[in-house]
């Protein structure tokens, strides 16, 4: 209790020290990631929910339970995913379906969620005063014309409009004023105006996961084989968000179908690190990570690092790839950092199934 | 007069309500000529076999197996408020307990076990108990335990029948008939029922509102009803008393919204989860009994259905044919062998499989061979080699010893041991499931252990029993589905040891016209995960779900046409992750129930039952996160017809 407390204090005073640092941000050299990240556990659809893990790069302390030490209670959704917007972290989750948020720097929760047409929440993205939120809206896998877009009013704290999307969005980012949804359950990326909120769609040769938006607002997204959905046109697809379209396909075999963190890209975006699956020598599933270079648009003939079992997402922070492990939902995961190299640096102890790591803007 | 104190223990070891009818060697205690069971005892010198007393069992009509066993046996259940319930005998899990009815093991093929909710105690005459591994003699699956639905052979010679009604809190029903038609060697009995519940019932919530900081609100279960029937139908022919064809038809329709967890409950009340599933079971066999050899040919047919959220078009269904033959042989007057052979051809359509597989074939062949010395000692030794396509099934072997270590006018005590291999076929989901399905899984493999005293008690006012049983087993190769990172999928995971203490005593004296029947149940299961293949923390330390203390005690007293009844169970602290938190509390839940027997005529009786159920109000959860009801009650009236 003692070591937590003095840990709160310390991520505090950096939580300070960083928003001071903002404030005086002509005088002092750029913040680029702040002290403190969170790991996001999953937990147990059927048990234990999700649980957060705080991370000090500075001193390497993980602190498991981080919410529950905050507000005295444990979350009650499994979180499908997390983003920060405007000083507050939003948390989609799932059974119970809810959007829930804390305070950016302290992680207290004072309000209850929303849950009002947050059927199946996927992913967030957020921009200005409105949160954009993927949403299965039921059984998707059966009925493909029931998933939608959440548009939340953060300052009303309600959903101000549902969009119909149908093919089951997943991942989404924004980029040039438009809201880009990776389909799970079409081969489409779909494109949303969000000033008159029409759809197009940039059709793909795969169904697709997840994005990550280059330093020229440009996207790569995930492009996977389902069991609905095969495909052998797997890997990574770029698209230029300036005219919407397919500009390459980068292939790569057994690009992960896990609902996690599953790319994620190094500072200067020079690496877009892809989590995938294969058969280790005895024939046991087991994660891997490729690279891809973004310079001469290949992967990597060598992998970044493989036969990771149980691998359940990777996330890029503090010039590491954190590799997320999770072999059951019943026992707490762990994240491996690595470094560039692919050497091994150190393994924090997690809760159960982590997946993705959340840094507080 | 040992002859009496024998029956007397036969009639209080368990097995004794109704009339007996063969004891094909003296100190064999056999199962009462119960048409789907038979003699389970009798080649398994030393296993632990109960069965359910006719008094318990009558109390219990109108629930499922689940609330029956509970009730009466040491055996915990991981369960929701009705929808769904999983049977755990001696830490094993519910894939590793067959639950049978004659020759199928209902358990189903896809999920690899039963939903002991939807079993309903109203359809069967008697249920028994086997505690530990009895694979050899019951096939795949049965490494922890095997449960054993049985139908009694009535051979009416008329016309008899029974309806029930019952009505209980958050709008719990039931209407059952049974129907007994024959000329005592042709008999026709229809047993059906239908049970409704809306399932409402209000709880204390662990959830907490953020804007007014409250906690522990009470908040009431929406969505988690109830809608089951079944008819189950017999037709039996006897030629001589012990030669006869039966044949026996079940049909059961269960529906059920899929319980939601508290928060769920709470934050998304209009979330509204379907579960169907219905099954067709038909056993079927010609006995011949009335001579030193004997035999039977049985067979059967099984169709399981079942389907999520009404989407039909996701097919989850199997189909199985079964036949079974085997020949008994007394061959002197104190031994006696069996041999027999099983097959069946099983067809899954299951929509996530590989269209590869279409069909399924297995066969075993058991052997059995039972000895008796000096009239103290009996051995039994049984051999079992399954054979499925694609697969390959362990050597099943197992023996016992029960000894008679004192036999006086008034008591006797037995010792008694046994082992038993045991092994289980991985479902089909296990196999074959796409993704993830693994064809080159192993058979999970188990060794029982047993060792056991009973001691038995008869006087003319007193009569009882204690029992206790000694228990080790190892659980090897047991499956659990592990993340690869793209999917998840089947491996042999974890090596289990399970160990423990069981006691039970049963007490029945009379005293001023009362008949008071007491008993107790005590379990001390000790089960570990000593190896895993998964880094997991929790090595050597307690299994989930199994409380390492549990007990029940119950009285049922008697005077004139009054039952009254009480029990309690206590369930111990459980763990429900491989982490030390999120544990269950120990709880304790009192029951009461109270019965009138009203003799209208010689032909006609009707039986008024109140049951007041979890009578201290008690809040507690046996499923992580699921509310249980608080004190409820159900009356019943049941009117037999001769």
């Amino acid at each position: 209790m003692k070591h937590n407390l003095k840990f709160l204090l310390l991520i505090a005073i950096s939580a300070f020290v960083v928003s001071s640092c903002n404030n005086n941000a002509d005088d002092a050299p750029p913040v680029k990631e702040p002290g403190v990240s969170y790991i996001i556990n999953y937990g147990s659809y059927s048990g234990d929910k999700t649980t957060i893990t705080a991370y000090n790069k500075e001193t390497g302390n993980v602190t498991n339970g981080f919410y529950e030490n905050v507000n005295g209670v444990a979350m009650v959704s499994n979180v499908q995913h997390s983003a920060s917007l405007n000083g507050k972290v939003f948390f989609a989750g799932n059974n119970p379906d809810q959007l829930f948020w804390v305070d950016g720097e302290t992680f207290e929760q004072n309000e209850n969620g929303i849950t009002e047409d947050i059927i199946k929440p996927r992913f967030v993205a957020g921009q200005g005063n409105y949160l954009y939120i993927s949403c299965w809206g039921g059984d998707i896998w059966t009925d493909e014309n029931v998933s939608y877009i959440a548009k939340v009013n953060i300052a009303d704290k309600k959903v101000e409009k549902k969009i119909a999307l149908p093919g089951g969005p997943e991942g989404l980012a924004i980029a040039n004023n438009k809201l880009y949804a990776a389909l799970n359950y079409k081969d489409s990326v779909a494109v949303i105006n969000l000033s008159s909120e029409e759809i197009s769609y940039i059709e793909t040769p795969a169904v697709t996961s997840y994005f990550v938006k280059d330093n020229n607002n440009n996207l790569y997204v995930s492009l996977i084989s389902t069991f609905s959905d095969f495909s052998e046109e797997t890997g990574l697809g770029f698209i230029n968000t300036t005219n919407d379209e397919l500009e390459n396909v980068f292939k790569l075999d057994g690009v992960s179908t896990s609902y996690v963190n599953i790319l994620s890209s190094n500072n200067d975006f020079s690496k877009i690190y892809v989590m995938t699956s294969a058969y280790d020598a005895n024939w046991n599933l087991s994660g891997a990570i490729a690279t891809f270079d973004v310079a001469s648009k290949e992967f990597d003939s060598e992998l970044f690092i493989k036969d990771i079992s149980g691998m359940n997402g990777l996330s890029y922070y503090n010039d590491h790839v954190f590799c997320f492990i999770a072999e059951s939902v019943t026992g707490n995961g762990k994240a491996q950092t690595y470094k560039t190299d692919g050497t091994l640096a150190e393994e924090l102890n997690t809760g159960i199934a982590p997946y993705m790591l959340l840094t507080v803007k | 007069m040992r002859r009496l104190v024998y029956f007397i223990v036969i009639l209080f070891s368990g097995f004794g309500a109704s009339a007996q009818n063969t004891h094909s060697l003296q100190d064999t205690i056999v199962l009462e000529e119960v048409i789907t069971f038979g003699n389970l005892r009798k080649y398994q010198s030393g296993a632990k076999i109960e069965q359910i007393s006719s008094k318990q069992f009558e109390f219990n009509q109108d629930g499922n197996l689940e609330q029956l066993l509970s009730r009466t046996l040491p055996i915990p259940f991981k369960a929701d408020a009705g929808g769904l319930s999983t049977i755990r005998i001696r830490g094993t899990a519910p894939d590793h307990t067959s639950i049978n009815f004659g020759g199928i093991n209902i358990n189903s093929l896809t999920l690899g076990h039963s939903n002991v909710s939807n079993i309903p105690t109203y359809l069967f005459d008697k249920v028994g108990v086997q505690f530990g591994s009895s694979s050899s003699v019951n096939g795949s699956g049965s490494i922890g335990g095997a449960v054993h639905l049985g139908l009694k052979n009535n051979w009416v010679d008329g016309f008899k029948a029974k309806a029930r009604v019952s009505n209980g809190s958050f709008g719990e029903q039931l209407y059952g008939t049974k129907i007994f038609v024959g000329n005592g060697k042709f008999e026709s009995v229809t047993r059906a029922y239908y049970y409704f519940k809306k399932n409402d019932f209000k709880f204390k919530s662990t959830l907490k509102d953020f804007e007014s900081g409250e906690t522990g609100f009470t908040d009431t279960q929406k969505n988690a009803g109830i809608e089951n029937y079944g008819i189950l139908q017999e037709f039996n022919y006897r030629i001589t008393e012990n030669n006869f064809f039966i044949f026996n038809i079940w049909y059961e329709n269960n529906w059920h919204l899929v319980q939601q967890n508290m928060a769920v409950n709470y934050l998304n009340p209009e979330k509204r989860e379907e579960y169907f599933d219905n099954h067709i079971r038909i056993w079927t066999g010609y006995k011949k009994r009335d001579k030193a050899f004997k035999y039977e040919i049985n067979g059967g047919y099984v169709f399981d259905n079942a389907s999520h959220n009404n989407v039909t078009e996701d097919t989850i269904k199997t189909q199985r044919i079964i036949a079974e033959a085997f020949i008994e042989h007394d061959f002197i007057s104190n031994a006696s062998y069996k041999v027999g052979a099983k097959a069946s051809r099983i067809k899954p359509q299951v929509y996530a499989y590989s269209t590869n597989l279409e069909y399924e074939d297995r066969i075993d062949f058991y052997a059995s061979y039972y000895h008796r010395f000096f009239n103290r000692l009996t051995a039994t030794v049984n051999l079992r080699q399954g054979f499925v396509s694609d697969f390959n099934v362990p050597f099943s072997p197992s023996a016992g010893l029960n000894f008679i270590a004192l036999s006086r006018e008034k008591y006797i005590l037995n010792i008694n041991g046994n082992i038993a291999s045991s092994y289980r076929v991985p479902t089909f989901n296990d196999r074959y499931w796409v993704p993830g399905g693994n064809p080159d899984l192993k058979p999970e493999k188990g060794m029982n252990y047993e060792l056991g005293s009973s001691w038995n008690y008869c006087s003319p006012n007193v009569s009882g029993n204690i029992k206790a049983n000694l228990f080790f087993m190892n659980i090897d190769n047991w499956i659990l589905w592990k993340n690869g990172g793209a999917y998840w999928y089947a491996e042999n995971v974890q090596k289990v040891h399970s160990k423990g203490f069981e006691f039970m005593t049963d007490w029945k004296y009379k005293v001023m016209g009362l008949i008071s029947n007491l008993g107790f149940n005590y379990s001390y299961t000790n089960t570990k995960r000593v190896e895993s293949i998964n880094e997991s923390p929790a090595l050597n330390r307690q299994l989930e779900y199994v409380p390492l203390h549990a007990f029940n005690l119950y009285s049922i007293t008697t005077y004139k046409n009054w039952d009254l009844t009480f029990d309690e169970i206590y369930t111990g602290k459980q763990f429900t992750d491989e982490e030390d938190k999120n544990i269950l509390k120990a709880y304790f839940l009192l029951n009461m129930g109270l019965s009138y027997n009203w003799l209208i005529n010689s032909t006609n009786k009707i039986r008024i039952n109140g049951m007041l159920n979890n009578m201290l109000n008690t809040s507690y959860q046996s499923s992580w996160g699921y509310a249980m009801p608080g004190i409820n009650y159900k009356l019943s009236i049941t009117y037999n017809f001769n």
